[in-house]
């Protein structure tokens, strides 16, 4: 038989001039193998893929080492085995669906283009499969930029979910690897322009993962040399390198331990982009191909470039974050009340909770400070309008206000008078309501600026309200405050309270209110001030079932029996 | 939780009428608060805010009511209140508010004292 086909009944004459004209002109590239999986045909488009000059170069061509060229993926990126091409399996007799989707790489030349393959069984009169025609259309541009897509797309939604900047660093490493690079290495620079240390390496074969890590581990501690990922750093410029030699291993490489990584790793083709944001270069991302084979291309690169600026932004964004939640922290903690005093004949109990937004706890404007002012000690509340560090740092202004007025005059009207003062000398917009109590024996002088008056609890359950109350603090210029003497027997208690407190809000939206208030006090009538408060604390946290969004204090005073 | 509050001004010959309804405060304040700004005291005699549809108001927003009044009044230009809601009267009568600014139970009471 000459170099023919049998088509069902009728021998095509495959070496026919017209018939092989007809085929050159298509851009699919169409072969025919034998039952053997030989090549008998190739168009122009196949001769050209598989590095041939003409058809019978590909036939005088010893056909087991012309498909060791090719390493052969599935869809997945599987290596598929000889036994598994397509072509291999309709030989075999297997039904194939229509079309598959196979990632071919060129070996020697790391060479990456993705075919959409059609295989066709030719059969003879008893129904065997004589020979194959496979029609393979090159779709590498279309799934090079549905994979680009398809990354930028989940770094997107990535980037912008987590404000641990580890977490989003890991996040885009794994949207790269395996679908851009088979591992990547994230490292960020300790001060710019600086030596990077790695952040987060990826690496799509879990055997490898090991040896990946000590690559970064490596790279972090050794000090010698200069790797190409420093130079992108430090200049801000990206780098490709397609191919990678062993002199190029020995540039990218800090240090030996590093450079022997690398060999073990087999690194093929590579990409160091620049993460850059405002034209300063935070760190780098490097990519690089191994055991895929494939190398690296332009459109590789302008995509890491990509990667590199979205990253530095989701980087800079969680670091700001932390930077201020730590300041805010700090302030946090240095405006926490002061721990109670022992004041003799007294017992004291304090409630303060922060507000939380968002799992975090937000600077407010309510505050306590029990202090002794020399004979006499006195308890301040009080609550600073607004929220943030502005209104924090102004109860810091008014606990220490309080101590300082209160040892020249211990009486609460001049403190609330002197702490008028400080706040309208600033000049700011801040007002504040304050309630001062001195604690004398059995019994409490008490002056009020604009806040809530102190509820007396009497034995019997009775809840009544002291003192009446002057304006608030730093509002107007003719202000007066007056303070008024409040009894407080064995058995009594007295609850002094921000308006965090009743305007509590439940899940609805209602507040908790001054009534629920008193007719809780009246139904804990007796209790001593420490349970009193912890039970207040869980009435509030069932009513608003959840944490506060809004600060609250509370002290309860009651005199020793 | 979905709090709702709005402003409504309605400008007058040399008055402005502000009514407010709603939850007056941290969160809603500011508005009130630009609003407040956008009057000019040179041409305006009398401000009139109107508390009546108010559900509720905090600290933050009664010292947005008194820093305008601060504001308004080196200008001689008066800031009213209309009574609102109890726990809103409450808030006045308590922080001195109540007794320094005029406080009527219609706008037109006070307008008309011009």
């Amino acid at each position: 038989m000459k170099h023919g086909l049998f088509l069902g009944e009728r021998i095509l004459d495959a070496s026919a001039p017209e018939f092989s004209e007809l085929l050159d002109l298509v851009g699919e590239a169409v072969t025919v193998r034998d039952q053997q999986n030989r090549f008998v045909y190739a168009n122009q488009t196949a001769l050209r893929q598989l590095g041939f000059a003409s058809l019978q170069e590909l036939r005088a061509h010893p056909d087991s080492s012309l498909l060791d060229r090719f390493a052969v993926y599935d869809e997945s990126g599987n290596e598929l085995e000889r036994s598994k091409f397509p072509a291999a399996r309709v030989a075999a007799g297997e039904p194939l669906p229509g079309r598959t989707l196979i990632h071919l790489v060129e070996r020697a030349t790391g060479r990456s283009d993705w075919q959409q393959v059609r295989v066709t069984p030719i059969r003879d009169r008893q129904g065997r499969v004589t020979a194959t025609v496979t029609v393979a259309e090159n779709v590498t541009a279309v799934r090079t930029a549905a994979i680009h897509t398809r990354v930028l797309a989940e770094t997107g939604r990535m980037l912008s979910s987590s404000l641990d900047y580890r977490q989003t660093l890991r996040n885009v490493a794994w949207a790269a690897v395996p679908a851009l690079a088979d591992w990547c290495l994230l490292e960020l620079a300790n001060q710019p322009g600086g030596r990077p240390h790695a952040v987060v390496v990826a690496h799509g074969n879990p055997d490898w993962r090991g040896l990946a890590n000590r690559l970064g581990e490596s790279g972090s501690q050794e000090d010698g040399g200069d790797s190409a990922s420093s130079h992108v750093i430090a200049t801000g410029r990206s780098e490709l390198i397609g191919e990678v030699s062993d002199a190029d291993l020995a540039r990218i490489a800090r240090g030996d331990e590093q450079l022997r990584v690398l060999r073990e790793l087999d690194v093929r083709s590579a990409i160091f982009a620049p993460m850059q944001i405002r034209n300063r270069t935070i760190g780098a991302i490097s990519f690089f191909a191994s055991e895929s084979l494939r190398r690296f291309t332009q459109e590789d690169l302008e995509l890491a470039e990509q990667l590199g600026r979205r990253s530095a932004v989701a980087v800079e964004n969680s670091w700001l974050h932390t930077t201020l939640a730590e300041v805010a922290d700090t302030l946090a903690q240095s405006l926490m009340p002061s721990p109670l005093p022992e004041v003799s004949g007294w017992e004291i109990a304090a409630l303060y909770q922060p507000a939380v937004v968002d799992e975090r706890i937000e600077l407010g404007g309510d505050f306590y400070e029990v202090f002794d002012a020399g004979p006499a000690s006195l308890a301040l509340i009080g609550d600073v309008t607004g929220h943030g560090v502005a209104a924090a740092t102004m109860t810091g202004l008014m606990r220490h206000g309080a101590r300082f007025s209160g040892r020249l005059e211990p009486e609460p009207d001049a403190v609330l008078r002197h702490l008028d003062e400080e706040l309208r000398n600033r000049a700011s917009d801040v007002m504040c309501t304050a309630l001062c109590a001195r604690l004398g024996e059995r019994r409490l002088i008490v002056a009020s600026a604009g806040h809530p008056p102190a509820l007396h609890v009497a034995a019997n359950g009775d809840v009544t309200e002291a003192p009446a109350a002057g304006p608030l603090l730093g509002a107007f210029e003719d202000a007066e405050w007056h303070s008024q003497t409040l009894p407080v027997g064995p058995g009594e208690v007295v609850l002094l309270y921000t308006d965090g407190v009743t305007e509590t809000a439940s899940a609805s939206g209602e507040r908790y209110g001054i009534g629920r208030l008193r007719r809780f006090l009246s139904a804990h009538a007796g209790s001593a001030p420490e349970p009193l408060l912890q039970a207040l604390d869980a009435e509030l946290h069932q009513f608003r079932g959840g944490e506060p969004s809004d600060d609250i204090a509370a002290l309860a005073l009651a005199p020793r029996a | 939780m979905q709090r709702s509050f709005h402003v409504h001004v309605q400008p007058q010959a040399d008055a402005a009428l502000l009514a407010v309804s709603g939850e007056l405060d941290i969160a809603t304040a500011p508005e009130l608060e630009q609003a407040l700004d956008q009057i000019s005291p040179e041409q305006t005699k009398l401000v009139v805010v109107d508390l009546r549809e108010l559900e509720f108001m905090d600290s933050t927003g009664l010292s947005t009511l008194v820093r305008a009044h601060q504001r308004l009044s080196e200008h001689d230009c008066e800031l009213t209140l209309v009574k609102g809601p109890p726990q809103v009267q409450r808030l006045l009568d308590l922080t001195g508010v109540a007794e320094r600014l005029r406080v009527g139970s219609e706008p037109g009471e006070l307008l008309d004292s011009r």
